[in-house]
């Protein structure tokens, strides 16, 4: 039994103002974002190709975070499709992509270890010593294990 | 030749060595449109920024002149503007990615004629760090690409080209280190520009086989800014390979900040001058190696403006890195003007009061 190889696209929707991010943009939005930009970035052809086993596997509402699957052999379509998405539910958006990888686990792998480095950021910018002991205190407590039992909400959100 | 070679090497390009210590995929966007309004073109870099993209050059168009009457409400360009300031939340971001973040200017000149070109070699066009030449012609392209003295050469792909590219030209640019630009903005705009730009750079990229091209954003807005990962993935698109694409956006850019480097600080594009006062503690030695090795007497304590001449250490560039981009060039050039370089050093050290 030959198992099929997948490929899962970790991207962050960068949007125009930080506001939007709290309105809903769910899975089904993304998944038909994609589908269409295929469909005119590569045709019928393509858009059949991704067709099978393209699926929005994470999205984390509050950072922009999400993650897609995609059969690898049609890895390249995906990727030379994601810089031509414009828009997700009427919403102006730019996608850029974090990470690529075969596995669910190293895409939380690496996310946990971005994540932990948007909160260095987030460390420099603080002025109060509260608000420094609060961001310390997160970034101590990303580690994978914490993650694999709420996949990915516990880092940004925590501040 | 030999007087160099004894009072060698202090890296002169400043901005690239301060990149070269923070890894080798220094990502760079040569080309954001900065006749947009201030506001926009700061949000633009803002965001490039948070990218993580290293390098990014600001274009402006040179405004084009009419040509009967009018000399006297000439639009001159304005000598190159100083850098954006960046907001808090960007430097923390640009700092925790460990990467510096270099802003360059760079001007755009829309030629069609030969006789335009005089125009290149005005002071103020020669104070912008990057020099790009859009030629209109099939005429200008190939003076262009085997002539002028510029960067890159950035034909417009969002129309149907006027002309075909010609290999011989191209062989020509590669020869001279030029890089031919696609911007890819305009695909991502609307759809009639994607089918030119696609077709165009299919074109030039099967034509160059895949070297001396660099993928520059040519963003107005924020939006249009796609992070380096995404742009090399745009490359596969075009026809590059997955190595060639990479290197559109980072190794093929630090090569055209060398060229431009080695075409604007340097005498004859064989050296280059520093004041002392600006070296850093562990070249201080090249000081003494000077010295010794011209018989001169310089006081390393004093000011090096008021011991008039003394003060200025002369590099050769071999030891930098550009050597291999420019060698070629710098091979032709020397051989012309080997009788010139001795009077050259010799006058360039008058001079060197004004030369930082």
């Amino acid at each position: 039994m030959v198992r099929i190889k997948n490929r899962y696209f970790l991207c962050e929707l960068v949007f125009e103002d930080a506001i939007w991010r709290a309105l809903a943009v769910n899975n089904q939005h993304l998944y038909n974002a994609v589908k269409d930009a295929v469909r005119q970035i590569h045709g019928d052809y393509g858009a059949a190709a991704i067709a099978w086993g393209l699926n929005v596997k994470y999205l984390n509402p509050d950072t922009g975070v999400m993650m897609i699957r995609v059969r690898r052999q049609n890895q390249k379509i995906l990727s030379t499709t994601l810089p031509f998405i414009k828009s997700v539910a009427s919403f102006p958006v730019t996608m850029r992509t974090l990470h690529i990888s075969g596995t669910i686990r190293s895409c939380q792998k690496f996310l946990v270890k971005y994540n932990r480095r948007q909160l260095v950021v987030l460390l420099r910018q603080c002025r109060t010593k509260e608000e420094r002991q609060k961001v310390r205190e997160s970034i101590r407590r990303c580690t994978l294990e914490q993650e694999e039992e709420e996949f990915g909400d516990g880092a940004l959100e925590d501040t | 030749m030999h007087v160099h070679r004894t009072t060698t090497t202090v890296p002169v390009f400043q901005y690239i060595n301060n990149n070269r210590e923070f890894g080798k995929m220094d990502t760079c966007d040569l080309h954001l449109l900065g006749n947009s309004d201030e506001n926009a073109l700061k949000l633009s870099l803002q965001c490039a920024a948070r990218l993580g993209y290293g390098v990014v050059a600001i274009g402006y168009n040179c405004p084009v002149q009419e040509k009967q009457g009018g000399d006297k409400n000439k639009v001159k360009l304005p000598n190159a503007p100083a850098a954006v300031k960046l907001d808090g939340q960007t430097k923390a971001a640009v700092g925790v990615q460990s990467k510096g973040f270099k802003q360059l200017s760079r001007v755009n000149m829309v030629l069609s004629e030969g006789s335009e070109t005089h125009k290149l070699r005005q002071d103020n066009i020669q104070s912008y760090d990057l020099l790009a030449v859009q030629p209109t012609t099939e005429k200008m392209f190939h003076m262009a690409c085997t002539k002028l003295e510029i960067d890159i050469v950035c034909v417009d792909m969002t129309e149907k080209l006027p002309f075909y590219f010609k290999r011989v030209a191209i062989n020509a640019a590669i020869e001279r280190g030029l890089y031919f630009e696609i911007p890819y903005a305009p695909a991502i705009r609307d759809s009639t520009m994607r089918k030119n730009v696609l077709s165009n750079a299919m074109a030039l990229i099967t034509l160059c086989r895949g070297k001396n091209v660099i993928i520059t954003s040519q963003a107005t807005k924020p939006l249009e800014i796609r992070g380096p990962h995404d742009v090399a993935n745009l490359g596969l698109l075009f026809g590059l390979s997955e190595q060639e694409a990479k290197n559109a956006v980072s190794t093929n850019c630090r090569a055209v900040l060398y060229h431009a480097a080695t075409r604007r600080n340097t005498i004859k594009s064989v050296m280059s001058l520093q004041q002392i006062g600006d070296l850093s503690g562990k070249d201080r030695w090249k000081v003494k190696a000077g010295q010794e090795a011209c018989g001169m007497s310089i006081q390393e304590g004093g000011d090096p403006t008021e011991d008039e001449g003394s003060g200025v250490v002369a590099q050769s560039l071999e030891g930098s890195e550009g050597r291999a981009k420019t060698s070629k060039r710098r091979k032709s050039k020397s051989k012309r003007n080997s009788v010139d370089e001795q009077s050259a050093m010799k006058r360039t050290r008058q001079d060197s009061a004004g030369v930082d």
